[in-house]
């Protein structure tokens, strides 16, 4: 079983079709990856390079055969086809944007997933939101939480799937420093309780490889994988990471394959 | 409370100007009577006013109700079969093209002179700004909503339930403001082409003995009717969709 990889990608590469069958813009071209499951991926690159186009494909919201786009090579997530993994709800998903429901309280968005999949849980609603720390906001709309709050309350609500695999489209992007590094901790810790695969795109390279195992380095579209960093950093990662050498020698290297990539075409 | 006074000051100073202008010019009476005989004569007759209004009150409510079931009803399935969009939406537009007042007085000949043919004129008139409106509502979701709905794999009656309808509701309401409104309307011209009571029959006899004080009285009566519906409707939206009341006033 354990030889299965989570997410498997060989040669894959996706292009959106005009209205008339014909190729319109390559987006993704040849991605070979191979992910284990428990792994933390983060995914950087220039914008507009098919990281939430790849993001979304794993979570099967492109139909690898529809008239509006056109996939080649293998994603396979558990040696399955993505829809088969997103119809027996192995996925969760967060935005750059809360994407909450105004007219549900923060226990009622978070609790939504369950309803969808006919399922009650009252106590896993309890566990979540007291793990991202908002319990005592449960009660509260959306619109009356601060933008790092309603991130939390995505979170919870994405944990509440209990997913096995967790598909991150910059979901700090918006916060402002201190608060994104509170909760970079507090998706760490939950990442080293709970285990689930963990695919987090960034325009953030200290982010991306204070959380990552692996780094992924796109390059301009059509994206294609320009490098992998393996983070030889230690499990247990803290403020200190944060000004150790060994973190700050990755995050120059990664700077470096991302800025080279950048100049190239200035 | 505060927000009326601008207005309320403003009416109080217009109808003070009407009535000095009106004495000054001694103008006849019915041509424009003051605005204080108006208001005494709407005293004077208040109870056979309060039928009349009652009974228009019932045909624009009854309308109303069915012709914004109807409007959100069809819109559902607009939205739900692309196919009845393309086939019916036109002629729905079209229909909306043909007068009202062409229409009422067919309607009384089909039905005679009693509440029906006023209910289904105000439905008519209704139906329209909330079928538009509803099947703008129930499009106008967040497409990373929609996402997240998908990657939760939940079906589409889930996704129509607890997304598209909840997106909807601030279009349907601002739709239905509308309606409450024009249903009064309706009311009213279904009530010009025949009717033995109603608003829209006060008004035309009076119109008919040249007495304009009854005339004003019952324009005073038709747009209080429609300002309390309106109301109503506003009072009932701010209920249902309390949490978007914040948003709004942030436009505000």
């Amino acid at each position: 079983m354990s030889t299965v990889p989570t997410i498997d990608l060989e040669g894959y590469s996706l292009s959106y079709l005009a209205p008339d069958g014909v190729p319109l813009l390559r987006v993704l071209s040849d991605i070979t990856l191979s992910v284990k499951g428990g792994e933390f991926i983060a995914i950087v690159g220039p914008s507009g390079c098919g990281k939430t186009t790849l993001l979304r494909a794993i979570a099967g919201l492109i139909p690898s055969e529809s008239r509006a786009t056109q996939t080649k090579g293998i994603l396979r997530v558990f040696g399955a086809p993505t829809v088969d993994a997103k119809r027996s709800r192995k996925f969760a998903l967060t935005f750059q944007n809360a994407v909450l429901l105004p007219w549900r309280t923060v226990r009622e968005n978070v609790s939504l997933p369950l309803e969808i999949a006919d399922e009650k849980n009252p106590q896993l609603v309890d566990e979540m939101l007291a793990m991202v720390g908002i319990s005592e906001f449960a009660a509260a709309r959306p619109n009356e939480l601060s933008g790092g709050m309603q991130q939390r309350v995505n979170l919870a609500r994405a944990l509440v799937q209990e997913p096995a695999v967790l598909l991150m489209d910059e979901p700090f992007g918006s916060l402002d420093e201190i608060v994104r590094e509170r909760l970079n901790f507090e998706l760490l810790r939950i990442h080293r309780l709970k285990k689930p695969t963990v695919f987090f795109v960034t325009h953030s390279l200290n982010e991306a490889v204070l959380l990552a195992d692996r780094v992924l380095v796109f390059s301009e579209r059509p994206g294609r994988i320009r490098e992998i960093f393996d983070v030889n950093l230690p499990i247990e990662r803290t403020d200190d990471t944060l000004v150790s050498p060994a973190y700050l020698d990755i995050v120059r290297r990664v700077r470096a394959a991302f800025t080279k990539q950048e100049g190239r075409h200035s | 409370m505060k927000r009326f006074i601008p207005a309320t000051g403003l009416m109080i100073f217009l109808l003070i100007l009407w009535e000095v202008a009106v004495r000054l010019l001694a103008l006849p009476e019915y041509l424009l009577p003051l605005p204080s005989t108006i208001l005494g004569r709407a005293i004077e007759i208040h109870a056979s006013l309060l039928v009349h209004a009652g009974y228009t009150a019932i045909e624009a409510g009854l309308g109303f109700v069915c012709g914004a079931l109807l409007g959100m009803g069809l819109a559902g399935l607009f939205v739900r079969y692309q196919m009845l969009e393309t086939s019916v939406y036109p002629y729905a537009i079209a229909l909306k093209s043909v007068p009202i007042v062409a229409i009422a007085p067919l309607l009384v000949v089909w039905m005679g002179n009693g509440m029906a043919p006023k209910v289904v004129v105000a439905a008519i008139i209704s139906f329209f700004p909330v079928v538009v409106n509803s099947v703008k509502g129930l499009r106008s979701i967040d497409p990373e909503a929609y996402d997240l709905f998908d990657s939760m794999s939940a079906s589409r009656r889930q996704i129509f339930l607890k997304l598209r309808v909840p997106s909807a509701l601030p279009y349907v309401f601002a739709a239905l403001r509308i309606s409450s409104t024009l249903a009064v309307i309706g009311a009213i011209v279904g009530e010009f082409s025949g009717a033995d009571r109603g608003l829209g029959f006060f008004i035309t006899v009076s119109a008919h003995r040249l007495e304009t004080v009854d005339m004003f009285v019952g324009i005073l009566m038709s747009s209080l009717l429609g300002i309390g519906y309106f109301y109503l409707v506003s009072f009932i939206e701010h209920r249902v969709v309390s949490w978007r009341r914040e948003a709004l006033t942030e436009e505000l």
